[in-house]
């Protein structure tokens, strides 16, 4: 009786999860691919199947321009966090000691805070008379404020990786810190030096963290709207902008779903593949 | 047999906690040497002194006539097997034993071959493609001293090996551990708390309490000549006597105890009125027909558990006991408690203390 109670509230648990995840991912994923075979004429939505949408995509050779620049963009945000999170993950796991937690909290703490709070902080930190010009203007360096930092791709740059660096110095922190003491000096007894140790035994055993932090990262610089937005200006344009436009500004909710659904396919496609060679390293 | 590796006055503390004090010893070629003592007694910090995870506060360890202090853990030619095998969890078992010929710029195929060589010693041959995680616990014991054996230390270093494994498996270990030491010729260096499988296994046993060594030896002097009253007790069970001596002469020597006088033979270390503890095994006090030598004791309860029973005896005023063991099955069934009954103390067999 009561492993028939058990099989039932089991059973009831597995249709619950399937039931949400129809109602809350697949319904609404597929309502919104299916947008992008639609059409729209002034700011009426045509509801008959076209390919239209991905046509203009391939056709007009701004969109896929953007969508590669775009992507070389979250390249570079994602290469500058791993180079920045990395060391500070294998710092904080092989030599912060008993406060390792604390300051990993203090890392963490910006991401309980708006994101649109942290681009306008950085917005003053980086723009003509932000923290950095101002600085640099009473040391005497400079004359008039600085121009890299503010309204270009690199201020889009700089302001991501400030913004998603958490995301990457967790997931690597917790496979560094999960490597027991005796398996690094297990390396040593056999003879690595120092620099092997790490590369044969520390670095492999907290890759897949790394990958799942970086892969965080990019496609979340990938997709992002709101930093190019506000501190990109007008040479700081990314596919997650144009994609905000159509929806916003422009009122074509077909063609906006058309590029998201390809932003998503590529993402997608980007996972399986990292998952794929990532496994294929392993073995 | 040669000395290889030798610890000299070695100690270790943190902060103002001592865990080691002035520790000696010598390890031969091909030995295996087991260093016995409780948790916490230090035990592990000698061997990680050794393979250089942890710097002596004072002292020297010196391995072919040098003195190896400063040498980093990867330049020492010893291997470690660690309490919870250390495996590497991202390589397979192939991988996991040829790691420290990979690391020694080996060609491809002496690894393969030396690997399937130790593998086959080790009996796992058919495990290489195996992760670590997918092994059981005594097989991952063994894939860790098979990767301590292919880099062919001088010394192998064993860090309570066992500890972590059921009573059974520990036990075909123990067997095995053995038999590989004989096979390999390498010196083992075995950490253990456990008396059992040191006296089984150890050709030399160094046995440590209160941060020092109570004593080094093989088993067998661990047992016959134990040189403190807490070595006498370690190993199985000894009565201790307190003791005077009365008459000294050139034969035997007489003393006096709670349970009476009686002559044991003759000791350079003693003279007259010097005091003493005298240590005599249970199995080493006989029942006896009353006669001028023999001590008379009272029953106080018999152990009967028939061919190993034990009788405690108390003296007269009842303030002293002896435990007897080696009863004749025949006599045994006849006792009871409050029986008067004569010892007798096989006294070339006795080891005395002196405090």
């Amino acid at each position: 009786m009561n492993s028939v109670l058990n099989y039932f509230s089991t059973s009831i648990w597995t249709i619950v999860s399937f039931i949400l995840v129809i109602f809350l991912i697949l319904i609404p994923l597929f309502s919104f691919l299916s947008y992008s075979f639609f059409t729209v004429d002034g700011t009426d939505i045509i509801h008959e199947f076209s390919l239209f949408n991905f046509k203009e995509f391939f056709i007009d050779e701004i969109y896929i321009r953007t969508f590669v620049r775009t992507i070389f963009l979250a390249i570079i945000v994602m290469s500058c966090c791993i180079m920045l999170g990395y060391p500070v993950a294998f710092f904080l796991a092989r030599y912060a000691g008993r406060y390792k937690y604390v300051i990993l909290l203090m890392l963490i703490i910006p991401l309980f805070m708006s994101y649109i709070i942290k681009i306008y902080m950085m917005r003053s930190i980086l723009g003509y008379s932000g923290l950095i010009n101002k600085v640099l203007a009473m040391m005497g360096f400079i004359e008039k404020p600085l121009e890299f930092f503010l309204w270009n791709q690199n201020s889009v740059i700089i302001t991501l990786v400030v913004i998603l660096l958490p995301l990457i110095i967790i997931p690597t922190f917790t496979s560094l810190d999960k490597i027991p003491k005796n398996i690094v000096e297990a390396s040593f007894d056999l003879g690595c030096k120092p620099f092997q140790a790490f590369r044969y035994i520390i670095f492999p055993i907290s890759f897949p963290g790394l990958i799942v932090g970086s892969i965080f990262v990019f496609i979340l610089a990938l997709g992002d709207f709101v930093t190019p937005q506000l501190v990109g200006g007008t040479s700081g344009f990314t596919y997650g902008k144009i994609i905000y436009s159509n929806f916003g500004m422009a009122f074509n909710w077909p063609f906006g779903a058309a590029l998201a659904s390809i932003l998503l396919f590529v993402s997608v496609i980007i996972i399986l593949l990292t998952n794929y060679l990532t496994n294929k390293l392993k073995t | 047999m040669s000395e290889i590796l030798e610890l000299k006055n070695i100690s270790k503390s943190y902060g103002s906690t001592t865990v080691l004090e002035n520790i000696s010893f010598k390890i031969n070629n091909n030995e295996f040497f087991t260093i016995l003592g409780s948790s916490g007694s230090g035990k592990s910090t000698i061997i990680r002194m050794i393979g250089g995870f942890t710097k002596p506060s004072s002292g020297e360890i010196i391995f072919a006539n040098k003195n190896i202090n400063d040498e980093p853990i990867f330049k020492r030619p010893f291997n470690t097997v660690f309490q919870d095998y250390a495996l590497f969890p991202n390589m397979n078992v192939f991988d996991n034993v040829g790691f420290g010929l990979k690391i020694k710029n080996k060609s491809k195929e002496e690894i393969k071959k030396n690997v399937l060589n130790v593998l086959t010693v080790v009996g796992l041959e058919h495990f290489s493609n195996r992760m670590p995680q997918e092994l059981s616990g005594g097989q991952q014991q063994r894939v860790a001293l098979a990767r301590a054996i292919i880099c062919e230390p001088e010394i192998i270093l064993l860090d309570e090996p066992l500890g972590a494994l059921d009573a059974e498996l520990r036990k075909q270990m123990q067997l095995f551990l053995k038999e590989i030491q004989k096979k390999i010729q390498i010196s083992f260096i075995f950490i253990t708390h456990d008396q059992e499988e040191a006296i089984f296994l150890s050709d030399r046993i160094a046995v440590l309490n209160n941060h020092k060594f109570e004593q080094i030896g093989s088993p067998k002097d661990l047992y016959y000549s134990p040189k403190t009253t807490y070595m006498a007790k370690f190993f199985g069970e000894c009565n201790l006597i307190k003791c005077r001596v009365t008459n000294y002469d050139s034969e035997s020597i007489k003393v006096s105890s709670a349970f009476g006088s009686f002559n044991i033979p003759k000791n350079k270390n003693l003279n007259n009125e010097s005091e003493f503890i005298y240590g005599i095994r249970p199995e080493e006090v006989k029942l006896v027909r009353q006669s001028e030598k023999s001590i008379k004791v009272k029953i106080k309860d018999i152990n009967f558990r028939g061919s190993t029973s034990t009788i405690n005896a108390t003296n007269d005023n009842g303030d002293s006991l002896i435990k007897i063991q080696n009863i004749s099955t025949n006599i045994s069934k006849s006792l009871s408690i409050n029986d008067s009954i004569d010892i007798e103390f096989n006294t070339d067999l006795g080891s005395i203390f002196i405090e």
